[in-house]
């Protein structure tokens, strides 16, 4: 393509985006100094001006090299290759071979959407230091440079795989989030969470206030001691309060989700300031998630992830809520096509990890609050010990719930004690089998199976010795028999 | 090699459960307890600092309790590192290769020969005295799942690791080629460049906040 056949630099406003970034990092670099320099003047100390000579010539220096770092960055094609080159004090030239390209995934932010530009990523399978991006290129470009590599990159698989013929402009929404199901999402988001970390912020507040402040926050606490009926109010704005949050932090994530299927993957888009968009080859995704909390299974919702091999960047994204059943399985039959679906035998872990559970999470932490409590509530701190029987309840369910299936081509498990979660991961995917036993697992023949993939792992916990032996035996063979590359 | 493709019975399966694993070489245990003891005259070094650090390094008692409470535990590790020893042990098969590992805490990780990205075979300083090399086994599947094998002799380290290269019949991914060049002759000004190169790339990864879907479920 001519157009990207000579080395050319970024859309000018891509400034802007260099500056920006300038002020976030000299703020980072130079605020320490700036504060050191006010201490010591208002210490009566003759003012070091030194501080604040340096401190200016670091920010004099940083904003020369930021802004000729713009004009010495140039990008060009060159045969299948992208190439960068950028570089103030040392040229440096990095050319990524399309084939290496994981993904292209762009990122708008408000100014981004104002400028009509985006951040250009390229996701590759190395190191986070291999990663290229580009501040800002225009939307225009952008898209025509991204389609022009994912194009080339899908020729030279086509070439082995099918004919010419085949290559059509296939793209089709799988789902997408209207209004109504992202208030939906908002509204049954995991509210339990949201309160913790309110209470969290609030605690925080709580004790720095006195030294920020200058005032003591127990003056407030004590007015309200006083009335039991105020605990309720309370309560119930601390959970309105959480409910608003989770809500507001739902739209601006996921507004106007839309996820489809293109020639050669996925791709989704989501965000209210932030557009973030990401792409995955089926054949880079390792494995799929999707989860669901008792409200969102009431309203049949869940929350899709797919996990795609190659950079961390790319192995963060993709946890996305608005997703039915119906649209978990039409993704499943597109990555997997021809892999066997069905599975019939259920299995569940060993029963021995209840007692275990109780204790680690039951018993210990209930006796360790307990006596802390005891000293400031006597007697009322055995109140505590409830958690015990609860937490032999909550165990026993997380037993009778986990549960895992195997079949030719796949395996899948099931988990959770409140929410569920259900992974899907084809055997051939498997990169190392592990087994891992804690003191009391070795007496007991008990084993964790820990399965290794490109982008992340999966862990069946407390399997009986010989099951997890005839299922590690069994995933080798199949790992082994397989020809198909992992990715 | 083709596999045949006919079905087979899960107990007619080789079982990983039923090889023969090969122990480490010997003098391995000497290098390890080695390594262990230098380990632990670091810590005695930062033991000493903080009592001087504190003005308590020549108060007898605290001294004596804390050279106690090091000598304690330096024994503990010595012990577990020494009954650990023939814990320690690898296995080869025509298609993968396994390692074992841990005392009290035990470990097996088998990895299929395809599934290997990069072998390579090193030595650290006590083992190069020892004569012994290290084998190290790396996959896509990221630090979990990568495997070393201790305690080899390096003739043997090196034909292990020609054997699973041969055997992995993986195509070599291309690295991106990254290619300098140099125009500054200022080494200041490239180490403050190479510095600000380095802060860059750790400034733009944020991690995503997670969905709000349940995380009731509690790990272990």
């Amino acid at each position: 393509m001519d157009e990207f056949s000579k080395p050319q630099r970024q859309s000018p406003v891509a400034i802007a985006f260099i500056l920006l970034k300038y002020g976030r990092r000299i703020f980072r670099l130079i605020a320490p100094l700036l504060i050191i320099f006010f201490v010591q003047r208002s210490g009566q100390r003759s003012a070091d001006y030194f501080l604040l000579y340096f401190a200016g010539a670091i920010a004099v220096y940083q904003l020369i090299l930021s802004l000729l770092e713009y004009f010495r960055f140039y990008y060009h094609i060159q045969g299948d290759d992208l190439v960068i080159q950028r570089g103030v004090w040392r040229k440096k030239r990095i050319s990524i071979p399309f084939d290496r390209i994981q993904g292209v995934n762009f990122e708008q932010n408000i100014l981004h959407r104002y400028l009509k530009a985006v951040e250009f990523h390229v996701d590759t399978a190395g190191s986070v230091n291999s990663e290229v991006s580009l501040d800002a290129l225009s939307v225009g470009k952008a898209e025509k440079l991204r389609d022009f590599i994912l194009k080339n990159k899908k020729a030279e698989v086509l070439e082995e795989e099918t004919s010419q013929d085949q290559v059509q402009e296939k793209e089709r929404v799988i789902f997408s989030v209207d209004i109504p199901t992202l208030l939906r999402i908002g509204l049954t988001a995991n509210h339990v969470q949201t309160m913790g970390i309110i209470l969290g912020f609030l605690w925080g507040i709580y004790t720095y206030a006195e030294e920020i402040f200058r005032f003591d926050p127990n003056d407030i606490v004590n007015v309200y001691e006083q009335f039991v009926g105020y605990s309720l109010i309370i309560f119930s704005t601390w959970l309105i309060a959480s409910v608003l949050l989770s809500l507001v932090r739902t739209v601006f994530q996921y507004y106007n989700l839309k996820f489809w299927e293109y020639e050669a993957g996925f791709k989704w888009v989501a965000g209210l300031l932030t557009r973030q968009e990401q792409s995955a080859p089926y054949e880079k995704v390792q494995y799929i998630r999707w989860r669901t909390n008792p409200l969102r299974r009431i309203i049949g919702l869940f929350s899709l992830r797919l996990f795609v091999a190659g950079s961390a960047r790319s192995r963060s994204f993709s946890d996305l809520p608005g997703s039915t059943l119906e649209h978990v399985s039409a993704i499943q039959k597109l990555l997997y096509p021809k892999e066997w679906l069905h599975f019939e035998e259920k299995n569940q872990i060993s029963k021995k990890v209840i007692g275990r559970r109780l204790l680690y999470f039951g018993i210990v932490p209930a006796l360790m609050a307990g006596a802390l409590l005891y000293f400031q509530y006597q007697w009322w701190a055995l109140l505590v010990l409830l958690w015990i029987p609860l937490s032999y309840l909550l165990a026993r369910r997380y037993q009778a719930r986990w549960a895992y299936w195997i079949n030719d081509d796949m395996i899948k498990t099931f988990s959770g004690v409140i929410a569920s979660k259900e992974v899907l991961l084809p055997i051939y995917k498997v990169q190392a089998v592990t087994f891992s036993q804690t003191p009391y697992q070795l007496r007991k023949g008990l084993v964790n199976l820990n399965l290794s993939t490109a982008a992340g792992q999966l862990r069946i916990p407390y399997l009986e010795k010989d099951r997890a032996e005839k299922l590690r035996d069994d995933i080798l063979y199949r790992v082994e028999r397989e020809q198909k590359a992992w990715m | 090699m083709e596999f045949e493709n006919k079905e087979m019975e899960i107990s007619q399966l080789p079982k990983v459960a039923d090889l023969e694993f090969k122990g480490l070489h010997k003098d391995f245990l000497q290098v390890s307890i080695l390594s262990v003891i230098v380990q632990w005259i670091i810590i005695l070094a930062i033991i000493i600092t903080g009592l001087s650090f504190w003005g308590l390094l020549f108060n007898l008692k605290v001294f004596l309790a804390s050279l106690g409470g090091w000598l304690l535990f330096m024994g503990i590790s010595l012990i577990l590192r020494w009954l650990g020893f023939r814990h320690k042990a690898y296995a080869l098969r025509e298609r993968d290769i396994h390692y074992k590992t841990g005392l009290l805490w035990r470990s097996e990780t088998s990895i299929p020969f395809h599934r290997i990205q990069h072998a390579e075979v090193s030595q650290g300083l006590i083992e190069r005295v020892f004569k012994l090399s290290r084998l190290k086994v790396f996959t896509a599947g990221g630090e979990s799942s990568d495997l070393v094998v201790p305690g080899l002799e390096p003739d043997h380290a090196n034909s292990l690791k020609d054997y699973i290269l041969n055997k992995s019949a993986l195509e070599k991914v291309e690295e991106a080629e990254v290619e300098l060049f140099e125009e500054s002759h200022d080494p200041v000004l490239d180490e403050i460049y190479n510095d600000k190169l380095e802060t860059e790339g750790t400034e733009e990864i944020q991690s995503q906040p997670d969905d709000s879907i349940g995380e009731e479920e509690q790990n272990g």
